[in-house]
């Protein structure tokens, strides 16, 4: 098994775990200020993390065509029209189209 | 499907895509796993993007512990098998045979399909792929999705007023740019995770 593939695993089965598993048997006693730092102001920090992690990434690979196409699906998300496979599949298509006109 | 074809173009083999459907069944969170292990994420930064993305399992699970078996093991199975799908499938007054029915049923597909995505991304000729071609895109593409969805819906439970509540994500994002610029794109997350919690968390009080 590849380094990534098990790395991947083994924090997949862990998030498992903390998020279906663990609930069902325990039940935490946070305060209401632990709930709400917890269950709704870490996953927001986490996400704008991970959008800018995402743009970080592709525009360091592709400036105008990641830039372009990752521009096109964060519209399409605060749209939502046509989904998350639609939106990814016309993103896709900008990305690549885009990169071969300018290579 | 889509995770199966994306994970074996990065290379993953059909086995290790079946073990990471049965084991790590959740959903977005495979999504956003396979391009950051990919880039050479730890376990730890994993483990916090995929626990927050699946986050909004907890309470569900917890709405629907009384649905499960009593057995501990069948209680555990059941449990992780928990998915939207199968959220909306089940009624409060299913039993648990009804409840593990339901949920291994969608369990089965989304794993099966995982697979079956492997084997096609195979048959594809590789000559239609360049060598420079970045075939991670897709995923980047699914992420962002999700991470803008999530936060477009999130936004509402810290800050009433949208605009306000836009402008606080535009700080987090500007500081989260910062940070990456000047620690990398591996080593930012935990930082740029507890500036940002310590900025909403902040301005709400």
């Amino acid at each position: 098994m590849s380094d990534a593939a098990l790395v991947a695993l083994a924090a997949l089965s862990a998030t498992s775990v903390l998020v279906r598993i663990v609930p069902a048997f325990v039940r935490l006693s946070l305060g209401a200020r632990g709930l709400h730092l917890i269950g709704q102001v870490m996953p927001v920090a986490v996400f704008a993390n991970l959008a800018v992690y995402v743009v970080y990434s592709e525009i360091g690979r592709s400036p105008v065509a990641g830039g372009l196409a990752l521009m096109a699906v964060a519209v399409l998300a605060v749209h939502g029209r046509i989904g998350l496979i639609g939106g990814t599949l016309l993103a896709a298509a900008i990305y690549y189209l885009l990169g071969s006109y300018l290579a | 499907m889509l995770f199966g074809v994306l994970a074996a173009r990065s290379d993953w083999a059909w086995w290790e895509v079946l073990l990471v459907g049965l084991l790590g069944f959740t959903g977005s969170g495979q999504f956003a796993a396979l391009p950051l292990s990919e880039g050479g994420a730890g376990f730890f930064t994993l483990l916090l993007v995929t626990a927050s993305i699946n986050s909004r399992y907890v309470p569900t699970a917890l709405t629907t512990v009384d649905r499960l078996p009593d057995r501990a093991l069948n209680r555990a199975c059941g449990a992780h098998m928990l998915g939207d799908e199968a959220y909306a499938c089940e009624r409060d007054d299913d039993g648990p045979s009804v409840v593990l029915r339901i949920r291994l049923i969608i369990f089965l597909a989304w794993v099966l399909a995982g697979v079956l995505g492997a084997w096609l991304s195979r048959v594809l000729p590789t000559a239609w792929l360049g060598d420079d071609l970045n075939l991670a895109f897709p995923a980047s593409a699914v992420l962002l999705y999700l991470a803008v969805s999530q936060l477009k819906s999130r936004i509402g439970s810290l800050q009433p007023a949208r605009q306000v509540g836009l402008m606080r994500i535009a700080f987090v994002v500007a500081g989260a740019s910062g940070l990456i610029l000047l620690l990398g794109p591996v080593y930012f997350w935990v930082p740029g995770v507890l500036l940002a919690t310590w900025l909403l968390g902040r301005s709400r009080s």
